[in-house]
């Protein structure tokens, strides 16, 4: 929608703010104020978003929900100072928060700010008239802030890509996935454990609340049977094309107004190893997209404040929002067996990011399995016979159950992406032999290696 | 008429209850009753009003304002038009 007039911003529909409950309350008990007819006086000592401080206006009513938003992310932004603290030193820390005053403060969203006004960030603005909504706009503020990815990928705004599925066929909107507990922090009091991030914790809303039965193995979707559900995340195969962004520049004008210059944006589908394998999160591969960082991104802030840069990588766990049925990766097995395109290989990572991004890169595309190789021959034969439709055999580790532990709480040695040398995996090699990352794409991946012990559905048919 | 047992037994019935509204009704001496709170019970009262919802004054000014789309046009400052100097998707 067009920006609002400054007038339009704050003209109120008083009789229905008076059929409202908060139309019990005198406007000066929550904004401050005076109650006169001068306009100067009236606004003196005005606070235009009162729910900053949201215990102290909302939470004498609102007593369930009040005390907790400081727990969600949505209002502690503590995603911005996981991903920047680990990339720095605590001596820099301050710079972070300088920086951060001025280019990411606006985010904090606030009680107000979902259910009266337009977010700040995107310049305010009453919604319906100060009339309070329950349910916070899906344009007017969901997609107000989470615009440049969630929205153009969620409503087909890049030329060539559909809508995603859910709004397309079930016109779904934000709030339908993401819930209130989410939103208000009040699901953190029960599990106990505080989101550092959004990808911190049970995944939530997960596909599988919805999709269980499409998911589940042995439903008759070959796909799904032969991959399992922890291999690949379901956008590995189900979302297509987004943003990706890389070297955002934070800078001040000669006057002191905050901006930033982004360096280059390109859309792109690109798998990578997951870097945040965990028992809640188990894939070994996900979508990965390329955050808008490099070194020097608080350079206007300090010298070096991102000290440990690589600590992080630049690739990060992705969750695009344009999730279709069909997607070219689910075309065949082809689409992805061998196919370095869509992965994260090493050529596509400059070399001074690579260390940053060692837990992302992808040496080269699984290759197909090498049962695969004979379908040619047996394509004449009856389906039951065919490889490609016969369960997965036992054996394969690629269905075996993740670690019971969680592996990122577990010792090195421990986690299977980081398995001795001994093991045959190839995005593990060690160092004395040939770098996994220059592999030839034709070293086979141990993962689709067939069992051990011929598996009889693997056998010629007639036999 | 033939006076059977039955009938006999209600003619009786109704004399009796003849009988018995025509009689005066028992005297009842008043009574004098005083409802005095006590103090507990008078703080327990005072607490429950304050309790009741109260209805406060609206801020007719504000409102009065804010409502009328005219006025605030007349009244609204354009904020000082600020270069946008960020490039790339926020």
């Amino acid at each position: 929608m067009p920006p609002l007039e400054v007038w339009e911003k704050v003209l109120i529909n008083a009789d229905a703010v008076q059929n409202d409950v908060h139309g019990y309350i005198p406007c000066t008990q929550c904004h401050g104020g005076q109650n006169v007819d001068d306009k100067t006086a009236a606004h003196e000592g005005l606070v235009r978003d009162p729910s900053v401080d949201a215990e102290k206006v909302c939470g004498d009513c609102h007593k369930d929900i009040a005390p907790y938003q400081s727990l969600s992310l949505h209002n502690n932004l503590a995603g911005y100072d996981t991903a920047l603290y680990s990339r720095s030193v605590p001596e820099n820390h301050p710079l972070i928060e300088e920086g951060e005053s001025y280019h990411c403060n606006d985010c904090h969203a606030t009680c107000g700010q979902c259910h009266v006004s337009q977010p700040t960030s995107v310049g305010g603005g009453l919604i319906s008239g100060h009339i309070f909504e329950e349910t916070p706009s899906m344009s007017r503020q969901c997609t107000a802030c989470h615009g440049s990815r969630v929205k153009n990928e969620y409503t087909g705004a890049h030329e060539g890509i559909p809508a995603d599925v859910h709004l397309r066929q079930a016109r779904m909107t934000c709030t339908d996935c993401h819930g209130a507990g989410d939103m208000h922090g009040t699901d953190y009091v029960l599990t106990g454990e505080i989101p550092q991030h959004r990808y911190d914790g049970e995944q939530a809303p997960a596909c599988e609340d919805c999709h269980a039965d499409d998911i589940a193995i042995g439903q008759g979707n070959e796909y799904h049977d032969a991959h399992g559900t922890e291999v690949l995340s379901c956008q590995v195969c189900h979302s297509t094309t987004y943003i990706n962004c890389t070297d955002c520049h934070l800078q001040q004008s000669d006057e002191g107004v905050p901006f930033y210059r982004l360096e280059h944006e390109e859309l792109a589908f690109t798998i990578g190893r997951n870097p945040l394998r965990n028992s809640q999160r188990p894939y070994r591969y996900v979508p990965v997209r390329h955050v808008p960082t490099f070194p020097d991104l608080f350079a206007f802030y300090g010298e070096n404040v991102l000290s440990n840069f690589d600590n992080r990588p630049t690739w990060t766990y992705a969750t695009p929002h344009n999730i279709q049925l069909r997607t070219p990766q689910t075309e065949s097995c082809e689409s992805c067996h061998g196919n370095d395109d869509y992965f994260l290989t090493p050529d596509k990572v400059p070399q001074e990011y690579r260390e940053a991004n060692a837990d992302v890169i992808v040496p080269f595309a699984p290759p197909l399995p090498e049962r695969y190789e004979y379908r040619p021959e047996q394509e004449a034969a009856p389906p039951s016979a065919d490889p490609l439709d016969a369960p997965p055999p036992s054996a394969d580790p690629l269905d075996a159950p993740p670690p019971s532990a969680d592996p990122l709480d577990a010792p090195p040695s421990a986690d299977p992406l980081d398995a001795p040398p001994s093991t045959p995996d190839p995005l593990d090699a060690p160092p004395s032999t040939p770098d996994p990352l220059d592999a030839p794409p034709s070293t086979p991946d141990p993962l689709d290696a067939p069992p051990s012990t011929p598996d009889p559905l693997d056998a010629p048919p007639g036999s | 008429m033939k006076l059977t047992p039955l009938v006999l037994v209600a003619i009786l019935l109704l004399v009796v209850a003849a009988l018995a509204s025509a009689q005066e009704p028992p005297a009842v001496e008043p009574v004098s009753v005083t409802a005095v709170a006590t103090p507990e019970e008078e703080a327990t009262v005072a607490q429950l009003v304050a309790m009741l919802p109260t209805v406060q004054p609206l801020d007719t000014s504000c409102i009065n304002c804010h409502q009328d789309a005219e006025l605030l046009q007349q009244l609204a400052e354009e904020p000082e038009v600020v270069e946008k100097l960020s490039e790339g998707s926020g």
